[in-house]
């Protein structure tokens, strides 16, 4: 089926070709709001602004589709208004100005998710279909506006956390969740370790749990889901009768676009990527670093100058690390840059040749984001 | 036009014959691996669609992983195609043997390795049965969430070649959305992990790439899955309307209204009199559609929700709606479902199982349209759907001895697909294209994306040995197929090269 294609599109397929032409490069930007964790080798800008349409939205089917360069945050006011929204809470880092928070197509590039990622799956599960420019200058269309899809290789999904290394995404197709009937928020003193042996308990039965976090003092807890069962949940577990902050959404709001006092100064910010309920706190305390637990133990956010203990402990805990202060040229060399970079010569050799002829089949001229993903492309 | 390979259009065959694959495979692998006896190689000829068959020149029965890569180094020095097999209950034909080739079954890999209590995930061997899993767990009060309604046989490996989705996906996800990660094998014999414990990895997410790859891209020879809590409650309702389209509005209306039922399932009035007769369900005889909606969750939830669920269906029509209310009951309403294929088989000596799926609000005109198309073909549908995800199963049934009536059942199905693109869905939900649907391919594709798929192919497979030919069309299939769109007046690929 054929895509009758707006001006818009036609314009940036235009100038894809003639960047091909030309031999030169363009840096996919949509609203910039995290430089601070990838940086594109050279290239003139490209932006998304244009493609601002709201393509199909019916809430009874959970779909809507969009642009890429509509804002993360004009998507999300529009699913509310139908008791709607995105389940892997995308991050909303602080643009250039109030209302530029992030574009969808930077969501889609970067994969970034936020505090619920481990109970409602990453941007990569809320997928369905995209449109693409690739590296040649073709319309591409994968995957589609329904819940199941296998015609073909799931595409779509391979873009998620690409950062647009294979292609400039025009459009996406996302599945989007009920907005809960109930939302409780807890916080108490504990240590993480025993944080997360409650929580290995916790999970073993059905539980609305959709945030658990530690700042290294304290325990965060987020439950979603029927008011009932968040209630029970809460009384079962004796978490009414815990001290602090009870409706601490800032917290879960902070954390997720990084706007917490912790995520302040200058000190190097790394995050590290480990398997869920893997317990760092001794380790990182030994070192006096302050850090913060999210993701049930499977995400630390870590303030340090040095990097050699951190990344012993990743590669000891099966994990990867990267850098979320790009803007510091140093640290680019110690880790990769973007989340889904790899740290130099950190990748299997066989994986690393199938990346490099991935983003020769897709954009064979480097015309997208050259190195934003790794140095040899 | 024929799904058959035709050497013109889809290119080459390697031409080996089965002694020089013999004497190749036997300086490297055990004798108990290789099977090369016609009577040994019968069980292989088809998957789970037999109008489609093919014998394998040889067939591979590996133990281990090791053996699997003397095999895959073996085949990329001497360009053998391998086409991989699991259980073989594929609807597609992915598992087809093709001539020149050998196949490797996976069956003889099916160890449970681990099963992590404390991170609720299992590594499991490619072989082990889908169910095989939660029955390991069972005592645990754990789950593996994905349950196609082949569950008691297919392998785990499949489901990811096949990303295959079951009557509860609506709620819990595909097979993607429940694989954490997989160790592989690539097509130059390397063995790699791809994802692993971790909820993200670092470069492009080649997990989400290798599902429904259908073998193409590696061969998988470990699973590590996410594994659920089993739910406090679980209820089911099968709700009756006297007109279908009604009870494809009301599919809708419950999602639309924000209650997401953990399956949601729709048969029409053929389905239900032919699982009536074979399982004896109880369902109603004179209903021209069921639903039967399963709620599942916390306690509290679940029975709060049946006040609202009531009212919804009510509202759109529902003639009656029944609860189950004994464990019996609830296995009963389940099984004049799980067995509507086989209950369907009764009705005739023959049946076609479509895959096609579309947004849910086309329910209506997608069964206006299957009954006009079964009309003009005069072969009777019965149609099961996974309506809650819009995905259709509708069942051709026909008579293959009677000449002509499996070309009249496949073009009444390639029309069925074709409805599904033009009302915005896609040819295939979970069945994968396999070689059944290579040719409809050209429809839900222009050119330069089928090309794309190639180069992605390429870029894990060069050489092209890792089961060729399925999936995805060549250019000249799909010119000759005839399907493609013309663009400015021009005619698509003229200057195509035939092979
Ligand atoms: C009665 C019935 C009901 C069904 N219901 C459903 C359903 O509800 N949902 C659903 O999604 N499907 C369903 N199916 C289809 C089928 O069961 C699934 O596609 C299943 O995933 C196939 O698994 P298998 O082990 O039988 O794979 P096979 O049929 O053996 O192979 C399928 C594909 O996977 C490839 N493959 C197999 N193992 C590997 C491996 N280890 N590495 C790489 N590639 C491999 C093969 O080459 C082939 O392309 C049903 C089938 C039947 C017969």
């Amino acid at each position: 089926m054929s895509t009758k294609l707006t001006p818009p599109i036609e314009k940036l397929i235009e100038q894809v070709k003639q960047a091909t032409e030309l031999g030169s490069s363009y840096v996919i930007e949509g609203h910039a709001t995290k430089s601070a964790i990838w940086k594109p080798e050279k290239g003139d800008l490209l932006s998304t602004k244009a493609l601002n349409q709201v393509v199909e939205y019916d809430p009874s089917e959970l779909v809507v589709t969009v642009q890429a360069g509509v804002s993360i945050v004009a998507l999300e006011a529009l699913l509310a208004e139908s008791g709607q929204r995105l389940s892997f809470e995308p991050p909303l880092y602080a643009g250039q100005s109030p209302e530029n928070k992030g574009t969808v197509g930077g969501m889609i590039a970067s994969g970034l998710a936020g505090p619920r990622r481990p109970w409602s799956g990453g941007v990569r599960d809320s997928v369905l279909g995209l449109h693409l420019i690739s590296g040649r200058g073709e319309y591409l269309r994968f995957g589609g506006q329904v819940m199941k899809n296998v015609a073909g290789y799931d595409v779509s999904r391979l873009m998620v956390g690409a950062m647009g290394c294979l292609g400039l995404i025009t459009q996406v197709s996302l599945k989007v969740q009920p907005l809960p009937q109930g939302v409780s928020c807890y916080s108490w003193a504990c240590s993480t370790t025993e944080l997360l042996d409650r929580y290995a308990g916790w999970q073993r039965s059905m539980n609305p749990i959709s945030g658990l976090a530690h700042d290294g003092s304290r325990a965060y807890l987020r439950l979603e889901g029927g008011l009932d069962s968040c209630s029970l949940f809460a009384s079962r577990n004796d978490l009414t009768r815990c001290t602090g902050i009870k409706n601490n959404g800032d917290f879960w709001a902070g954390l997720r676009n990084h706007s917490l006092p912790f995520f302040e100064g200058d000190l190097p910010l790394w995050r590290l990527s480990v398997p869920p309920l893997t317990d760092l706190a001794s380790v990182l305390e030994s070192h006096s670093v302050s850090y913060l637990m999210d993701w049930a133990g499977a995400q630390y956010w870590v303030r340090a100058e040095q990097t050699d203990f951190l990344r012993q402990l990743v590669t000891q805990h099966g994990g990867s690390f990267c850098s979320y202060s790009c803007t510091n040229e140093s640290d680019l060399n110690v880790a990769g840059s973007a989340r889904g970079s790899v740290a130099l010569g950190d990748m299997n050799g066989s994986i690393l040749l199938i990346h490099q002829r991935l983003k020769s089949a897709y954009d064979p001229n480097g015309v997208f984001n050259v190195g934003a993903l790794h140095e040899s492309f | 036009m024929t799904i058959a390979h035709d050497e013109r259009i889809d290119g080459p065959l390697s031409g080996w014959q089965r002694h020089e694959l013999l004497a190749m495979f036997e300086k490297c692998l055990p004798a108990h691996c290789i099977l090369s006896a016609d009577e040994e190689l019968k069980p292989f000829e088809c998957d789970g669609l037999s109008a489609y068959r093919s014998q394998p020149q040889l067939v591979i029965l590996p133990d281990t992983k090791e053996q699997l890569i003397v095999l895959v180094k073996c085949c990329a020095e001497n360009k053998v195609p391998i086409v991989p097999r699991g259980a073989g209950t594929g609807l597609s034909g992915g598992a087809m043997a093709i001539d020149g080739g050998v196949m490797v079954s996976l069956t003889r890999m099916n160890q449970i390795l681990n099963i992590d209590e404390r991170r609720m995930t299992a590594k499991v061997q490619p072989g082990v049965r889908n169910l095989a899993i939660s029955e390991a767990v069972q005592n645990l009060g754990l789950y593996y969430a994905p349950d196609p309604s082949s569950q008691i046989a297919c392998s785990i490996g499949g489901n990811v070649a096949e990303n295959a989705g079951g009557v509860h996906c609506l709620k819990y996800g595909l097979t993607v959305n429940n694989v954490l990660g997989v160790e592989c094998i690539l097509a130059d014999g390397s063995l790699v992990q791809v994802g692993g414990d971790c909820l993200d990895n670092p470069g492009f997410d080649l997990l989400a790439l290798l599902h429904g790859s259908e073998g193409m891209l590696a061969l998988v020879t470990e699973v590590t899955v996410k594994l659920l809590p089993k739910p406090e409650l679980c209820r089911t309702y099968l709700v009756s309307f006297d007109d279908v389209e009604k009870a494809g509005r009301a599919v809708g209306a419950v999602i639309g209204k924000g209650i997401i039922p953990a399956g949601m399932e729709m048969m029409d009035k053929l389905a239900i009199q032919a699982a009536e007769d074979f399982a004896h369900a109880g369902y109603p005889r004179d209903a021209q559609a069921v639903l039967i909606c399963e709620m599942d969750g916390e306690t509290s939830d679940v029975e709060s929700l049946d006040a609202p669920l009531r009212a919804i269906l009510t509202e759109e029509g529902a003639t009656e709606i029944r609860m189950a209310r004994t464990p019996e009951e609830q296995r009963k309403f389940w099984l004049g479902r799980k067995s509507a294929f086989p209950a369907v088989g009764r009705l005739a000596p023959d049946y076609y199982c479509m895959d096609g799926t579309i947004p849910k609000r086309q329910l209506p005109s997608v069964l206006k349209g299957i009954a006009a198309l079964s009309e003009k073909y005069n072969l009777a549908v019965a149609n099961v759907f996974h309506a809650g995800d819009g995905n259709l199963h509708p069942l051709i049934l026909f008579d293959a001895n009677i000449p002509e009536q499996l070309n009249k059942a496949e073009a009444l199905g390639g029309e069925i697909l074709a409805l599904c693109v033009q009302l915005g869905g896609c040819i295939t939900g979970e069945h994968g294209v396999g070689r059944e649907k290579i040719n409809q391919m050209c429809i839900q594709f222009e050119g330069s994306e089928l090309e794309q798929f190639l180069a992605t192919k390429k870029a894990f497979d060069p050489q092209g040995i890792l089961n060729p030919n399925k999936n995805i069309p060549t250019l000249a299939r799909c010119a000759e197929f005839g399907a493609m769109h013309v663009h400015d007046g021009q005619l698509p690929f003229p200057e195509l090269e035939r092979f």
